[in-house]
């Protein structure tokens, strides 16, 4: 047993070691790495074809990380042809320049709710619960703190283009919401509000909403989720709607599919939150 | 070497040791999602630029959004970090609701009792 440790402790160190190895190559904390302006380099990641974007020297040639990160930068804000015309710069990269990956983002969220319910679900464990909640204290701050949180979670997903937020963050908060009242008045009454229907009905109904997103932008345009609908001024609240509709739908989404991995997994319990 | 870069040594190294030494299964999936921590520490850590803003375009800047290409962090990292946490969400509602099933089956958290595949 005590050898056992020793060997553990070797392997953690080794592992340590190997990281700290690691860090010789990895730009120091705080350093923007420079590198040459787009227009004086040909073959870089937004003016050349896609097939030579790895071969550039500027991703990496010199055999050190580099940051790609400032032609992002500079290119979201601009007006569609060239960005996406949102101040959010991560919310660019998340929904326009790598939205392919946030729809295998959400097909892996789909998947594991879908998991989840099909191991641990069971719709009928619902009714015999006996749970009435906790007590009066709880009760009464969650009836007065839920619909606050709903509403801010409906304010982070609205305005996911223009602050910090998406519908990511927002999804959680409103299910979050719904938690807490689940907590405070017992999963009857959590589930005869919000139900397993209601939660299915957003799950899908966000995820049609992007794949209806990602297909108006081939049928309008040339390419899957190209921008389509429209873009207003930089700021305004409902400015480049394509981007609000996918958060929109990716806020329902999340809210559906956590609400009903929690659910389940109390429901797998027979209902006692306790 | 910043304090940050030997953060992520400690929680790799922390989560590490919890999943190799605890013979729980919900203390190793504690171990896992102190492992991804670390991880997005690093990932956010590279994208750091010294006295940088957040990659979002303040109100005051609106007129001349070009400036945020000269001040702002790199936005890449975050929004990988981003997917990873979501995905890192899913990883842990799927491994409990495994571990729920094993409990309610078996009545044990060790993993050392799952050798149904040996017999």
């Amino acid at each position: 047993m005590m050898r056992d440790k020793i060997v553990l402790l070797l392997v953690i160190a080794v592992t340590g070691l190997l990281f700290i190895g690691l860090y010789s190559d990895v730009p120091s904390y705080g350093s923007f790495p420079e590198r040459p302006l787009d227009s004086e380099i040909e073959g870089t990641a937004f003016n050349s074809e896609p097939g030579k974007i790895l071969n550039s020297e500027v991703l990496g040639g010199s055999g050190s990380l580099q940051s790609i990160g400032q032609p992002i930068l500079e290119r979201t804000p601009q007006s569609p042809p060239d960005g996406l015309g949102i101040p959010n710069v991560v919310t660019g990269v998340l929904w326009g320049f790598r939205a392919y990956d946030t729809m295998g983002e959400a097909t892996v969220l789909f998947t594991a709710v879908v998991s989840v319910v099909l191991l641990a679900g069971h719709t009928g464990l619902v009714a015999p619960c006996k749970s009435t909640g906790m007590s009066v204290i709880v009760k009464t701050v969650g009836r007065v703190l839920a619909p606050i949180l709903m509403l801010f979670g409906a304010y982070i997903i609205m305005y996911g283009h223009l602050t910090p937020g998406g519908g990511f963050p927002g999804g959680v908060i409103i299910a979050a919401a719904m938690t807490i009242l689940l907590l405070g008045f017992g999963l009857r009454f959590a589930c005869s509000n919000v139900g397993f229907l209601p939660c299915e009905l957003g799950e899908e109904l966000g995820a049609l909403l992007i794949i209806f997103v990602g297909i108006a932008g081939l049928l309008t345009g040339t390419y899957f989720f190209q921008t389509w609908a429209y873009v207003g001024e930089l700021g305004d609240l409902f400015s480049s709607l394509n981007i609000l509709l996918l958060n929109i739908a990716v806020g329902l989404k999340v809210f559906g599919g956590v609400l009903l991995i929690v659910y389940s997994l109390l429901s797998s319990f027979g209902g006692v939150t306790e | 070497m910043s304090l940050n870069y030997l953060i992520v040594v400690l929680l790799v190294g922390l989560g590490l040791y919890c999943l190799l030494t605890k013979r729980n299964l919900i203390k190793m999936i504690i171990g896992l999602s102190i492992i991804t921590d670390g991880a997005h520490l690093l990932l956010i850590s590279l994208g750091y630029r010294a006295e940088g803003i957040a990659p979002i375009i303040p109100q005051r800047m609106m007129e001349e959004f070009a400036v945020i290409a000269e001040i702002g962090v790199d936005p890449l990292p975050q929004a990988l970090v981003l997917t990873s946490i979501v995905i890192n969400v899913c990883i842990l509602a799927l491994a409990i609701t495994l571990i729920i099933l094993n409990f309610r089956h078996k009545g044990t958290l060790d993993p050392f009792e799952l050798t149904d595949l040996k017999k």
